[in-house]
């Protein structure tokens, strides 16, 4: 059982941190974290969908903080990827609008990456966690589906 | 009055909406289940809905339609918070 926790969670962050990492599809955070909320439903659809148990909030919450951990250490280094590939033309277009270049910059270096990790880590395992509670609201297991 | 804020008025909603569930608990228990789910989350989701079909949007219906999806967020965090302190509890 606690097998499948760890596979569903570990879906659900990398389709959170997929989601978040990669340019234009990252914009749905701006509506509450909608990736990362999603991750941690999507990890307890995974589960409930495998499985005969039911699981109350509190394993969803667990699940989803899980999921949320793993979306974190997925979606960082991608958005630097992504970031880092995109740097001339967000260069250019900071210094046609007088934007602050030094900073972007600074975005780079491993100080920075750090805390953009650390944050991440706590924002998504927290509201990953809240999607994992919501999910057990949401879905059944296989057996109990019909009562 | 005129001031930025640091959040979107949607998720100003949003946060106000979650400290409000968890201050009006003591006094009244929603269910977390699929029915709770739907009515919280779906005025977020046809404010959405409406913005984008007839290019209507305002700061007020956007406080307004996220205010609820805040209070089903107070819920998860609040009940998935106490059943995992329940269950520490009775280990």
């Amino acid at each position: 059982m606690k097998g499948d926790i760890y596979i569903a969670a570990m879906l659900g962050g990398i389709f959170s941190g997929l989601l978040s990492g990669i340019p234009g599809f990252n914009l749905g955070n701006c509506l509450c974290c909608l990736w990362v909320i999603s991750g941690g439903i999507f990890s307890i659809f995974l589960y409930q969908k495998s499985s005969t148990i039911k699981l109350d909030a509190g394993d969803g919450f667990a699940v989803g903080a899980l999921a949320g951990v793993i979306g974190a250490l997925v979606a960082t280094p991608l958005d630097l990827i992504f970031s880092y590939w995109t740097r001339g033309m967000i260069m250019k277009f900071l210094e046609a609008y007088g934007g602050e270049i030094r900073a972007y910059q600074n975005y780079f270096t491993a100080h920075s990456f750090a805390a953009n990790l650390s944050l991440r880590l706590i924002i998504f395992a927290i509201f990953s966690a809240i999607g994992g509670a919501i999910g057990t609201a949401l879905f059944k297991p296989k057996a109990d589906s019909n009562s | 009055m005129g001031r930025k804020l640091a959040v979107c008025s949607r998720c100003t909603g949003i946060y106000i909406g979650s400290f409000a569930f968890l201050v009006l608990y003591s006094i009244w228990k929603p269910k977390l289940n699929l029915k709770n789910v739907i009515i919280f989350s779906s005025p977020i989701f046809f404010g959405k809905l409406i913005e984008n079909l007839l290019d209507f949007s305002s700061n007020i219906e956007r406080f307004f339609t996220g205010f609820p999806f805040g209070f089903l967020l107070g819920m998860g965090f609040l009940y998935g918070i106490s059943s995992l302190a329940g269950e520490e509890n009775e280990g």
